[in-house]
């Protein structure tokens, strides 16, 4: 479902005062709904914009999601020891999730040098992200809880390896606001060839109210579930409609003094219509001139549904949203067999449009505050499976960081020699994600949510660390 | 350290003037736990920390409490290391003690200088393991979960039985699996070590993770050390109650209600108690209640609440001229007789319980088909008003109400037994997938099971006691486990079965008897059949075999001729050979025959139609969607430190929070049947929670009544009585009506009828000052409040407005679609219009229509929906396929009547939305909109014109709030 601005949910979050007499509460005291004063507990749900609690570095972000498991080893973290020992046993225990399929080391089909002048390694399959590496820290030591697509995309997503829990866009959101109150603060753009695995939960505010849920923009056609009316009619006859219903809906109100819930209302529905402006103008990508376009491979059909909606994350974050995260179908980076093809395909549809989406955030100057995350939910084997694919690892994978506050060609962390279990600065999913509230000015261990007795966090019960050797 | 046994030369050595004497490299002053250390403990720590009353199962009153630890299993010392004891850590950063008693300079010394010394004292004799026993504990434990399932009990692959260190010793095929002292030389390293064991495809199968380094080491190293066996598994432990104490059992909601005095109440009209309770409270503010409200807001109102529908016009003008005075009476008697009113108050049970049709987890979120068994026993409990002891009794234990292993004849009340356990199979269970059947993910299930079962029943928040004892209410983590044990007799976590092989025949040895007899007699029939396809195969093959005579080799041709050619039963033994022979190589199935010959193809088919004609009619006994006990004996149950799978803690036994209990002995568990699986152990829950003067039972369920009445309950957390949940508004009120629930046989439908019928619940809903002011919150229900109505209301009350809704009961769910954009909506066109409640509730695809209106998502359970207010509703309601429908329906109903002006057409869409007439300035708005739409539209032969009057009254607030 979508979700959107402006809205409120009254909260009648009270947490109780202890002691006994009860039939003699006075009712000042019993109306004082005392919440603990280190966790005022937030009355009133909305999107107004928010302070962050720490010095913010980043204001909003982009998170392109790389669904299925990019292999560390063929694109960001080369290991020689794979070319040397290719073929042979793996030494020790490993965890593989297909056993039957599983063979001996693989090494890596594709090549890698150094680029900018950091020195960035990177494969030969990301030509156009490799002129980008000054820009970026790559994270080499990321490790996950789970092997399999579910559970370690809600631990990416939401913290823990069980569905149901709000996303990371969700608590973002719910901590800062937005700062466009006609766009919805929390965007997803998926891919109109298909859902992500586990389809719209990626994007849940779990048990969060709906208002900070994810809100899909489709990327062609109409954005947003309902925006327009079902039979196509004038912009004149739609505006009577609404005239109409706001005539009674006043009255109505009118007729119940005090009833903040109906004025809620009426402004929803006024924000439907500002939405039905706003949403589609964002999307507009005729106002973008073709060099622009070009940047972002739109002109090409390999890379234009990508470049198109990378290009719509940056007009949106443009514009005030807060979180956005772009998908792209199915699980692309999920390369149980034919490994080389479909690693060759996955980098030509994203490579082009993730570059110049850098590219442009930079020369407009929106890089220094929108946090741009690149990852998937785990990363693959170093051996192979049915011969020329790589099974799931959570032992250890690679993601990458730019703008925002995070160091501009920068390496953090290792993995082992086979690039199989990540070993040195070893960064958890609770730490990656306590870092990027840190970078947008939030306290993961103060960003909280009172439920069933229960103050919730992302981190969860987790006491993870802001990985701070990554910050500019 | 050093262990002393002897207790008259520990108390000599216990002498710290003893030990400075005997070491003299020791530090001048090492303290010693008994005369250096207690009398700091006593006066600061003992409070919590005593044998007596643990906190956190932390015992600091001897010096072995410090080495065990508490409830995490980690000591609170390390001898001779300080800053590893967490102890120190709590202390010095005046965590512990709380609040401002922190220690001071000195005697945080004195404890770190101890604790460098080697904390010294004097130990019990039997409770701190060796390293090597608890070594040998861990790999016992490790090789229970690793290699068990195929070398232990249920199974021995290969022979080998690795239960105990002489069973592996003794080996199976391939030899002894190990050798005492000797890792390298132990056949058990070598197998798991080249990652051979547990083998790579058995492990996905059963869910077994791959034996880590760390682990194999920890085997080695155990080998090496001579593999002792584990030492017996610590005591199961004692009911004691001694982490609950009276002092906590003070709490409101801990204590059993008492039946109030009722307010007097001189010079007030109403007879309801109720009314009694309230307007005293509010007089004491200076308020009252508000004016009654009129008919048609109370028509509306009680409709809504007792059936989740809005009134029809007809009902509305009914109830609006009827002039007697029992005229509410006779509408509060309909509706609660009526079969929607079961529908209406299952929706806010099913709510409670967490039903869904599937299995929650994985992105497949598999359908479990049978689940609506219980969707519709619960529908059927509140159209009959089963009393809710009884409700209750057979959701937590109906498989144990009865022998089912002897049972004769399955009845219709046995069926709802059964089905009704289906309660305890509402969480998510994603254990079909061997990736999400691992024991964490079945100790998951427990815990939604547990948390289900404590916030609908009992108002409880038990799940931070999961991982470390409650930090507000008294519920310790033992208490989690033992309550946690009443359902393991069922969901074992070491012997799962899979959610879709969990149910109960829905049977009784009469009914299988007879389907065997009916099914033989069936058989009888296509038994005839088989042979006579035998016999068809036979003679058509036979024919074919000659035409292939040219192909057999020429000394076996005539031979083979002359036997085809001879009736078989005349055939020699060496004649039928050939034929065989023969029938082999050419026939090897009826391939070729059905190729090359029609008439056989053909008499097979008829003879195959025939068959399956008669199989369809083969009966099988019913499968049940519920809950049964693993056996009589429930298997050993284990605390899990910090909640974790794989860190056991002591044994525990079935029981309830000690807090609940005012006598120990209230929980009783007796084996209901001397034969059959039926342990008795939900069966003790259940008799416990319905005792009459239960603390929580009957407030709980009164207080939610109340909440789906007035907005919010008496105890605005209706799911959490505890310290952390808010204090009742009106606690003698709340007690009043849990006990007067009790005295009226637990009748939910006395208890709404009270309600329905007191004056607070029939006053006008707007606002007022000062009340309003006063109490801006309307607790003290100085107005009725003004409520939007849920999603399943709104949905069900347009297509019944509509004419649309098919009022069809029970049964299978209705199936769900996606629309081409992700929404997802029922139908397609003219089905799926039952009622919400019968639509498929699958977790991960929920109507979009009714999850914009807040119907929960079910993670677990739901006990307080939420209203929000956000513009996806409004662009729902305004675009969406479903209004725009329900609109043109409305709009063609319309113009079908004899409704030609504008003004009647007015008049009947606002009698068939709102129930009313259109009143002063809405008739020239509605007739202006029309006229201009009509205008603006020029349309010849449709009148969008109306559809849109239709679809703006069905986005009114008017229409969507309750009054």
């Amino acid at each position: 479902m979508t979700s959107n601005p402006a809205s409120t949910i009254s909260r009648r979050n009270c947490l109780g005062q202890m002691g006994s007499g009860l039939a003699s509460i006075a009712l000042a005291q019993l109306l004082a709904e005392q919440a603990p004063a280190d966790h005022p507990a937030r009355e009133v749900h909305d999107l107004k914009p928010r302070q962050p609690m720490l010095p913010a570095r980043a204001t909003r972000v982009i998170q392109l999601f790389m669904h299925g498991g990019p292999s560390q080893m063929d694109l960001l973290d080369p290991k020689p020891a794979l070319e040397k020992y290719d073929g042979k046993t793996f030494p020790g225990v490993i965890d593989v999730q297909q056993p039957e399929q599983a063979g001996g080391i693989l090494k890596s089909p594709f090549t890698f040098a150094r680029h900018g002048e950091s020195g960035i390694a990177v494969s030969d399959l990301m030509p156009h992200f490799a002129g980008c590496v000054d820009d970026v820290t790559v994270i080499r030591s990321m490790f996950t809880e789970h092997i399999n697509h579910e559970p370690a995309l809600w631990m990416i997503h939401t913290g823990q390896t069980i569905p149901g829990r709000p996303s990371i866009g969700s608590w973002v959101t719910y901590g800062l606001g937005s700062e466009n109150q006609d766009l919805p603060a929390y965007v997803v753009l998926d891919d109109p060839r298909g859902l992500p695995v586990d389809g719209i939960r990626n994007w849940s505010s779990g048990w969060l109210p709906p208002i900070y849920q994810g809100t899909r923009f489709r990327a062609t056609g109409v954005p947003v579930w309902n925006l327009n009316p079902q039979r196509t009619i004038s912009a004149e006859l739609d505006q009577a409609r609404r005239a109409y219903l706001a005539r009674l809906d006043r009255a109505h109100r009118d007729r119940r003094p005090g009833e903040a819930e109906l004025d809620a209302r009426l402004a929803s529905y006024q924000l439907a219509a500002r939405m039905q402006v706003s949403a589609t103008s964002a999307l507009d990508l005729s106002e973008e001139t073709a060099q622009t376009q070009k940047l972002y491979g739109i002109d090409e059909g390999t890379t234009e549904s990508y470049g198109r909606r990378c290009l719509l994350a940056r007009r949106l974050v443009e514009r005030g949203v807060r979180y956005v995260q772009v998908f792209i179908n199915g699980q692309i980076w999920d390369h149980h067999s034919g490994l080389e093809k479909g690693l060759r395909e996955a980098s030509a549809r994203t490579d082009k449009p993730v570059a110049g989406l850098l590219k442009d955030l930079k020369q407009r100057g929106l890089l220094e505050d929108t946090l741009v995350i690149w990852g998937g939910e785990f990363g693959r084997l170093p051996i192979s499976q049915s011969k020329n694919g790589r099974d799931h690892n959570r032992q250890g994978f690679t993601i990458w960081m730019a703008g925002g506050g995070v160091k501009a060609g920068h390496v953090h962390g290792a993995s082992d020699e086979f690039a199989y279990a990540a070993v040195e600065d070893r960064v958890s999913v609770p730490d990656f994600h306590a870092t990027v509230l840190h970078l947008l000015g939030l306290d993961n261990r103060k960003l909280v949510y009172h439920r069933n007795g229960l103050e919730e966090r992302l981190t969860g019960v987790n006491e993870p660390r802001v990985v701070s050797e990554i910050l500019a | 350290m050093k262990r002393l046994l002897c207790s008259s030369v520990a108390l000599f050595l216990a002498l710290p003037g003893f030990i400075r004497a005997q070491d003299p490299n020791q530090q001048a002053a090492a303290p010693v736990f008994e005369s250096d250390i207690v009398p700091l403990l006593k006066k600061h720590c003992w409070k919590c920390h005593s044998a007596k009353s643990r906190k956190g199962e932390l015992n600091l009153q001897t010096l072995d409490g410090f080495l065990r630890g508490g409830e995490s299993g980690q000591p609170a010392i390390v001898p001779g290391k300080p800053d590893e004891s967490p102890l120190m850590e709590l202390v010095d950063s005046g965590q512990m003690p709380p609040g401002n008693a922190s220690l001071g300079q000195a005697q945080r010394d004195l404890i770190r200088h101890w604790i460098t010394a080697g904390a010294e004292g004097q130990h019990e004799s039997s409770e701190v393991l060796s390293k090597s026993e608890l070594l040998a504990r861990r790999v016992h434990f490790l090789m229970q979960i690793k290699c068990q399932p195929c070398h232990g009990r249920a199974k021995q692959e290969g022979q080998l039985d690795l239960r105990s260190v002489a069973s592996a010793i003794k080996g199976g095929k391939s030899g002894p699996a190990l050798v005492r002292g000797d890792a390298g030389a132990s056949l058990l390293i070598k197998r798991v070590g080249e990652d051979q064991m547990p083998p790579r495809d058995v492990r996905y199968k059963l869910s077994i993770k791959p034996v880590n380094e760390t682990e194999l080491a920890m085997i080695r190293q155990w080998i090496d050390d001579g593999a002792i066996d584990p030492p017996p598994p610590p005591a199961v432990i004692k009911d004691d109650g001694l982490l609950v104490n009276d002092e906590d059992r003070q709490w409101w909601s801990f204590q059993p209600p008492q039946l109030p005095k009722l307010p007097s109440r001189a010079g007030q009209g109403s007879n309801n108690p109720i009314d009694a309770f309230l307007l005293d409270r509010l007089r004491r503010e200076g308020l009252g209640y508000s004016p009654p409200a009129g008919r048609q807001a109370l028509v509306r109102r009680l409709t809504v609440d007792l059936t989740g529908l809005i009134p029809s016009a007809e009902e509305t003008e009914a109830f609006r001229s009827d002039p007697s005075p029992d005229a509410y009476d006779r509408l509060v008697d309909r509706l609660l007789s009526s079969p929607r009113y079961g529908e209406r108050w299952a929706q806010h049970w099913l709510d409670a319980s967490g039903y869904a049709d599937s299995e929650g987890s994985a992105s497949a979120d598999q359908l479990w088909p049978l689940v609506y068994q219980y969707r519709d026993y619960v529908i059927r409990a509140l159209n009959s008003d089963k009393p809710y002891d009884r409700f209750l009794l057979e959701q937590l234990a109906g498989d144990q109400l009865a022998n089912y292993a002897q049972l004769d004849r399955m009845t219709p009340e046995l069926r709802d037994n059964l089905v009704a356990t289906g309660y305890l199979r509402n969480c998510i269970d994603p254990t079909t997938s061997p990736e999400t059947n691992f024991l964490i993910d079945r100790y998951q299930v427990l815990a939604d099971t547990v948390e289900i079962v404590s916030s609908s029943l009992m108002g409880l928040t038990m799940r931070c006691a999961r991982c470390h004892s409650h930090k507000y209410d008294p519920i310790p983590l033992r208490d989690y486990y033992r309550f946690t044990a009443i359902f393991a007799t069922s969901y074992s976590p070491y012997e799962w079965v899979k959610p879709l092989r969990r149910y109960v025949v829905l049977a009784g040895r009469q009914d299988h008897e007879e389907i065997a007899r009916f099914n033989a007699g069936i058989n009888n029939q296509i038994h005839p059949l088989n042979l006579e396809m035998i016999a068809l195969e036979k003679s058509h093959g036979e024919k074919f075999l000659l035409t292939k005579l040219a192909e057999v080799p020429e000394a076996e041709r005539a031979l083979l001729q002359q036997a085809l050619e001879t009736d078989q039963q005349q055939r020699t033994t060496d004649q039928q050979k050939l034929v065989d022979d023969a029938r082999k190589k050419f026939l090897p199935d009826d391939k070729p025959l059905l190729e090359k010959d029609a008439g056989y193809k053909q008499a097979r088919q008829k003879l195959l139609a025939s068959k399956a004609e008669l199989e369809k009619q083969l009966r099988s006994a019913e499968n049940g969607h519920g809950l049964s006990d693993m056996r009589a004996e429930p298997d050993p149950f284990y605390m899990l430190r910090r909640g974790e799978w794989h860190n056991r803690g002591r044994q525990v036994l079935p029981n309830v929070p000690a807090v609940l209990k005012q006598e120990p002995a209230e929980f009783v568990i007796q084996k209901p049947y001397q034969d059959g699986t039926a342990s008795g152990v939900r069966l003790a829950l259940a008799r416990w929670l319905t005792q009459p003067d239960h603390p929580l039972t009957a407030r709980v369920m009164v207080n939610r009544a109340w909440q789906h009445f007035f907005g919010s309950g008496i105890v605005d957390t209706a799911g959490d009585f505890g310290h952390t949940g808010t204090l009742p508004s009106h606690p003698e009120l709340l007690d009043w009506l849990a006990v007067n629930f009790v005295q009226q046989g637990w009748s939910m439908k006395q208890l709404h009828r009270l309600v329905v019928t007191s004056e607070a619940y029939q006053q006008d809903s707007r606002s007022r000052t000062p009340a309003s002011q006063l109490d801006p919150d309307n607790r003290l229900l100085w107005r009725m409040p003004m409520r939007r109505m849920d999603a399943e209301t709104l949905r069900d009350s347009i297509l019944s407005l509509t004419g649309q809704v098919n009022y069809q009961m029970h049964g299978s769910p209705a199936g769900v679609r996606s629309g081409g954009d992700g929404q997802v909506l029922y139908g397609p066109e003219g089905q799926g219009q039952q009622r919400s409640i019968y639509l498929l509730h699958r977790r991960s695809t929920p109507l979009t229509l009714l999850e914009t209106f807040d119907a929960p998502r079910m993670n677990t359970n739901c006990i307080q929906r939420r209203t929000s207010t956000v513009v996806s509703q409004a662009l729902l309601m305004l675009n969406s396929d479903f209004s725009e429908r329900q609109a043109a329906v409305l709009a063609a109903q319309i113009l079908a009547t004899n409704a030609t002006t504008p003004a009647g057409q007015l008049e009947a869409a606002y009698q068939a939305v709102l129930g009313r007439s259109p009143v002063g300035e809405e008739n020239t708005l509605g007739i202006e909109f029309l006229e201009n739409q009509r205008r603006r539209y020029e349309a010849v032969d449709s009148d969008p014109a109306l559809v849109d009057l239709c679809l703006v009254l069905l986005n009114s607030a008017e229409f969507l709030y309750v009054d």
